[in-house]
């Protein structure tokens, strides 16, 4: 174990850096810096400031203050740094973003969930300074979430949460809307309404947007508003064709708008888009299901339609004195 | 060997070294002084033979690193047909392939990839480079199914941006095989890849969803058209593509310098194909026109002709947000118009619609006329006839030369029209008759002029343009119908002759007129308005009235004219019977309770008052709570007057022989079972019947009754809809009485905009104008005025209106008008009565004000001389006012004889303003 870096050390070592931040360093407690000893095997992470410069690092935590605590690679000494000043956390992260992907597609979750959470697991107390690790977390709450493991999600989202609370950047928004999207599955409709109602609504062009349209038709689905609902689901489909993920949902529940208002041929053509688009999601297997049950409605529909038109030919033919003719500006 | 010969071949030894510094023509120059001299020793040393394969391998490699493909190409070429089954036969015929490739001679690439597969054996990175190659080759020679195999497996098997490439292109083929499902297997794996920004992959998904959406493919066109990106953001991620591509070639190459040789310049190679690929790509999207706002509408045409109405409109919609200034943003917006037009979402459409004309007045508006005839189209139908007026106005105010500007000019007369702005609506049709002579319009702008006249009470010209219509115009609903209104403007010029052979002309000839049963109606109105001769035909029009009615308007209109018929000859159980048959064919509609109303009071006209007391009973109780059921409010009426007539038994002056005491018990009866309904309706939130009894109640009790108070307890905005007529007159007046005027003008607005077809519509109408007139609301007042005057042009009432109008003018200071109307009301023979001198008095006081003393007192002479006997109060005031005027033109004594000549009237020394003109006398004295 070495030694504490001395005040002078520090000072040299400040001056070495062309930058003002170093004079904000400070000296860490011992304790602190035995136990940054002890991990310094390997460094964690390369952190890039604002002034370009570039260190490679072990994260040893944060302060109240708003300071980021670290250890050099190859050095001992402990240091605190201004959140401000940091460009950019680079976390040592052996994760493969086209295998994650291929997993994700696969829906093999459980596997995405197990390469993402043991390296980042530690991490999630600094996403809200910039690094490449939230792109991989959100992608493990994402899985979690298509793995159902709903409580999960939930705990995740307020760990996340918590450091994001006064950035509120995409991630916040996102991992609050993953809340609520698992709090709407565990069926708290009361708890989840009042969260969507304080949340400003998410603008169409957002890549979150679909999964607001989404919390937002479920909710109204939950009250059996259908009609308000159809209207989410509709943007979420119109806005929302490059998100494989949430389009499935919405082409589902627009196949149920269309199907409960009667409209078969058109619930029946999205069941056909969705053997496509959405294939072997669990909404495109809902949706397969529903087919003949739509089949059935959509004849008998036509049979009443029927049924009507010749009950009305019939009786126009009974009494063809009663048609109203009298002038209208359409004529 | 020679010295010479070792030394050379000593250099020869640094080769690797040299290529591995990439010094590639020191390291061929080296190889070319080494190879005759293995050649030369061959066969003494038998290693130089592997010497000489390593060495000609080597020296096409260096060929090959320097990018000189032609010769490296046939460098490899001369190593393979010397060492057929040589140990470099592998990576030398992977890089023969990769020269040609680098040459884009894809073909050849085939060829020796076809070659390596036939004959060699190779490992799965050796594979991917050659199989990566071949798809290329294939899908650069667009032979798409040819390519998926080994794209495919290169994307199974590949890693990192070898992975990517092979989807991107697999991508590309599946969607130029129109193969959707396989396509959708890979598109959310490119998706999350930069790939999904390559222009080749956005072109075929434009040029192959184009193909479907011409065939009108739309579920297809769909699929392929929602995976393009926009220019502008391709534009950026191309950029960003391009700089990936630049940063992850030179990592691949730092990270594999060690391996040269074998795939690292095949593989640096493909990376710089890709690069010049997003290079071209880069320079040709920057030449494109913007295509952005034309596959949105295309997405947006698509989800319409699906019918998916809600994805179309927002699709729509967001065009018009993002690029409110391209030419497409109104197409986009109009289009959303058309699309809830479609949804039968009419609300909506018009929201977009007014959108529209925001946003795109004339001039630069592409579907102005169109837009606004159609918003004036929806607001006709749904008779909102102001709104109709002011964007057919607008219209053609801010684009004079409107297409279809007739046909806005007839929808702002016609809407006029029907808010009874008739002369507004007269001048619009002639507009039409005389700027647009030849206008499809025309004809029903004439119809409607015509009709002007009628409703003008303009008879004789409303007659002679209709029937100018019916000769030119022998076909159609309008000339059926405008046939029926000559018929009507014979009736209103008074030729009741014409009238009738009109009506008769008019059954005969359009027996399956829906009008038929009006013409009967009118043939009964006018063959009963001849006597008593001819009733009974007048009896047989109206019965086929009922019999040939469609509406029930015509129903109830025949139904009631019998029913009056039966009144005039006193035939109660005709009309007992003529109603109960209505409501057995009409149990709950039309006129019911109306008929109810009529049954009961005609068995009390037959003095059978049980009958009478319990058909009122019941139907108050069945029926009261509904407000719109003005039988109710007749009954309750007719039943107030019998209460107020019913005698006070503890009265001494009650005399029992002079009352029938069995119809009084039964009266007596009636209030009670009235109260104690009352009471019930309140237990049984029945609001509506329990308003009403109060205000039965309230009627007949004096003030400050119990009944009074509960009335009063819903004298609060919110039970004003509850209310039936009979309590908004009551509650009105109630507010009246308390100064509460606002509350009043509340209560009779709603009586007059819901129930303004009740009988007590004229109470509501006397209760607001007197409200206006006490609040000073004169100009409010006076419309109100007009409106009694005349809808209700025969009775009383209408010259009550008619004299408190003329006030108004003479407050105004409008003399001339003021005096007419006076003048009018004293010349109607109907309103003759108390109306008479008032109207007197009036132009009296007219004159007055207008300084013209010596005339007033001319009309005050006449009131107390003609009416004074009549209409003592008349009488009264008449006196004091030209004793008054008589004064003020100093003939004091004159004022004081005629002042002592009322007194002495013994009548006229009874009323109460006999004191005033006691108190005068001794003034002037």
């Amino acid at each position: 174990m070495k030694a504490p870096a001395s005040l002078l050390f520090v000072v040299l070592f400040a001056l070495l850096l062309p930058c003002r931040v170093v004079a904000q360093a400070n000296r860490a407690s011992l304790q602190e810096n035995i136990q940054a000893g002890k991990e310094r095997d390997k460094s964690q992470a390369v952190i890039r400031f604002q002034n370009k410069g570039k260190w490679e690092v072990n994260l040893v935590g944060r302060t109240s203050g708003g300071t980021l605590k670290m250890r050099r690679e190859g050095q001992s000494g402990v240091y605190e740094y201004p959140l401000k000043d940091i460009a950019l956390i680079t976390f040592n992260l052996e994760l493969d973003d086209v295998e994650l992907n291929a997993l994700f597609n696969a829906k093999k979750f459980k596997e995405v969930i197990k390469a993402i959470d043991e390296p980042t697991r530690d991490i999630l107390r600094y996403m809200d300074i910039p690094n490449n690790a939230n792109a991989y977390i959100m992608q493990m709450l994402r899985s979690l979430f298509w793995d159902k493991q709903y409580e999960e999600v939930i705990k995740t989202c307020e760990n996340i949460m918590r450091p994001l609370r006064t950035v509120k950047g995409p991630e916040f928004v996102e991992a609050e809307l993953m809340k609520i999207l698992s709090l709407q599955a565990m069926g708290k409709t009361d708890l989840t309404a009042r969260m969507l109602d304080k949340m400003d609504p998410v603008d169409r062009k957002d890549p979150l947007a679909t999964l607001w349209f989404h919390s937002m038709a479920t909710l109204h689905l939950s009250t059996n508003n259908w009609r308000q609902a159809a209207e989410f689901n509709a943007q979420l489909v119109a806005y929302g064709s490059k998100d494989f993920e949430w389009m499935p949902a919405g082409l589902f529940r627009s196949m149920e708008y269309y199907d409960t208002t009667t409209n078969y041929p058109v619930a029946l053509q999205i069941t056909e888009e969705m053997d496509i688009v959405a294939q072997n999601t669990d909404w495109a297997l809902q949706a397969f299901d529903a087919r003949p049950g739509i089949e059935s409605r959509e004849k008998a529909w036509k049979a009443k339609l029927k049924a009507e038109k010749e009950s009305a030919a019939a009786e126009r033919e009974k009494s063809p004195g009663k048609i109203d003719k009298t002038p209208t500006l359409l004529d | 060997m020679k010295i010479s010969d070792v030394r050379k071949l000593e250099d020869w030894r640094r080769v690797p070294v040299l290529m591995a510094a990439r010094k590639f023509p020191e390291a061929i120059q080296l190889i070319d002084i080494a190879v005759p001299i293995f050649r030369k020793y061959m066969d003494q040393y038998p290693q130089f033979k592997d010497f000489t394969e390593d060495s000609i391998f080597n020296r096409a490699l260096c060929i090959h690193e320097q990018e000189q493909f032609d010769q490296s190409k046939e460098a490899f070429k001369q190593y393979l047909v010397q060492y057929n089954r040589g140990r470099h036969r592998k990576p030398a015929v992977i890089l023969w392939a990769d020269a040609h490739a680098a040459k884009e001679e894809w073909e050849d690439v085939l060829k020796v990839g076809g070659r390596v597969y036939k004959e060699i054996t190779l490992n799965l990175r050796e594979n991917l480079a050659v199989y990566g190659l071949m798809g290329e080759a294939h899908f650069q020679l667009e032979h798409w199914e040819q390519a998926i195999e080994p794209l495919y497996w290169t994307f199974r098997n590949g890693s990192g941006d070898e992975r990517i490439g092979a989807a991107t292109y697999l991508t590309i083929c599946l969607v130029r095989l129109k193969e959707f499902k396989k396509l959708y297997e890979f598109v959310p794996f490119v998706y999350k890849t930069p790939a999904r920004y390559d222009l080749g992959l956005q072109m075929a998904l434009v040029e192959e969803g184009d193909e479907f959406y011409d065939d009108a493919k739309s579920d297809k066109a769909l699929l392929l058209f929602r995976l393009v990106y926009k220019k502008s953001e391709l534009l950026i991620q191309l950029d960003a593509l391009l700089n990936d591509l630049e940063q992850n070639k030179r990592r691949m190459l730092s990270a594999e310098k060690t391996k040269a040789g074998q795939t690292l310049a095949s593989k640096a190679r493909r990376y710089d194909r890709s690069i010049k690929r997003a290079k071209e790509q880069l320079v040709e999207l920057k030449e494109f026109e913007d295509y952005d706002q034309e596959i949105d509408i295309r997405i947006g045409n698509c989800y319409f002709e699906l019918k998916r109405y809600l994805e179309a409109l927002y699709t729509y919609h967001a065009i018009y947000e993002d690029y409110p200034d391209d030419e497409l943003a109104q197409q986009a917006l109009y289009s959303c118009f058309t699309t809830a037009f479609a949804m039968k979402d009419i609300d909506r459409a018009l929201h977009h619609a007014y959108e529209y004309v925001d946003a795109f007045p004339p001039p630069k508006s592409a579907f102005w006329d169109t837009i606004t005839l159609n918003i004036a189209t929806i607001h006709v139908e749904r008779e909102e006839w102001q709104k109709a007026i002011d964007i057919a106005e607008k219209a053609i105010k801010l684009k004079p030369d409107h297409s279809v500007v007739d046909n806005m000019i007839y929808i702002a007369g016609y809407s006029h029209f029907q808010l009874s702005r008739i002369i507004k609506a007269m001048k619009k049709f002639e507009v039409i008759f005389e700027a647009h002579p030849r206008s499809q319009f025309l004809q029903p702008a004439q119809y409607w002029h015509a009709q002007g006249h009628l409703f003008e009470a303009n008879y004789t010209p409303g007659r002679e343009e209709l029937l100018e219509f019916v000769d030119s115009y022998s076909i159609g609903p309008l000339y059926e119908d405008a046939y029926y209104r000559l018929g009507m403007a014979f009736y209103g010029e008074g030729d009741f002759t014409n009238a009738l052979s009109t009506f008769q002309a008019f059954v005969g000839e359009f027996p399956e007129s829906i009008l038929r049963s009006e013409a009967h109606a009118f043939g009964g109105d006018i063959l009963a308005s001849w006597g008593d001769v001819h009733l009974d035909t007048a009896l047989e029009q109206y019965k086929l009235g009922v019999e040939t009615a469609v509406t029930m308007v015509q129903t109830d209109y025949a139904t009631m004219a019998m029913a009056r018929l039966f009144e005039l000859e006193s035939n109660h159980e005709q009309i007992i019977e003529l109603w109960s048959s209505y409501l057995i064919k009409h149990p709950e509609e039309g006129n019911f309770t109306e008929a109810i109303y009529w049954i009961g009071a005609s068995h009390k006209n037959l003095n059978n008052w049980e009958k009478a007391l319990n058909t009122f009973y019941d139907g108050v109780v069945k029926y009261g709570d509904d407000p719109y059921l003005y039988g109710i409010d007749m009954i309750l009426r007719d039943v107030a007057t019998e209460f107020e007539n019913l005698p006070d038994i503890n009265s001494p002056t009650f005399d029992p022989s002079k009352v029938d005491r069995a119809n009084m018990d039964l009266l007596l009866s009636l209030k009670k079972r009235l109260r104690d309904e009352m009471m019930s309706a309140g237990k049984q939130r029945r609001l509506t019947l329990l308003m009403r009894l109060a205000a039965l109640f309230y009627s007949i009790t004096s003030e400050g009754g119990s009944d009074a108070g509960i009335l009063s307890a819903f004298m609060r905005e919110s039970y004003i809809t509850n209310a039936g007529p009979i309590s908004l007159v009551m509650m009105g007046r109630e507010a009246a009485k308390r100064g509460n005027m606002d509350m009043a003008n509340r209560i009779y607005d709603h009586f007059l905009e819901e129930h303004h077809s009740s009988d007590l519509a004229l109470e509501a109408l006397k209760g607001v104008a007197e409200a206006k007139m006490e609040q000073g609301k004169f100009d409010e007042a006076a419309v109100y005025l007009a409106d009694i005057a005349n809808r209700f042009a025969t009775m009383e009432d209408a010259a009550w209106a008619n004299l408190r109008l003329a006030d108004i003018y003479t407050k105004k200071r409008k003399f001339e008008a003021a005096e007419a109307l006076y003048t009018l009301v004293a010349s109607v023979k109907e309103w003759s009565g108390e109306a008479t001198p008032e109207a007197l008095y009036g132009l009296g006081q007219a004159k007055l004000a207008q300084g013209k003393t010596d005339e007033a007192t001319a009309y005050f002479e006449n009131i107390y001389i003609l009416y004074g006997g009549g209409y003592p109060a008349w009488g009264v005031k008449a006196y004091i006012a030209r004793a008054r005027a008589l004064r003020k033109m100093g003939r004091t004594d004159d004022a004081r004889t005629i002042l002592q000549e009322m007194v002495d009237n013994e009548t006229l020394a009874k009323m109460p303003g006999a004191k005033e003109a006691r108190d005068l006398i001794a003034e002037l004295r």
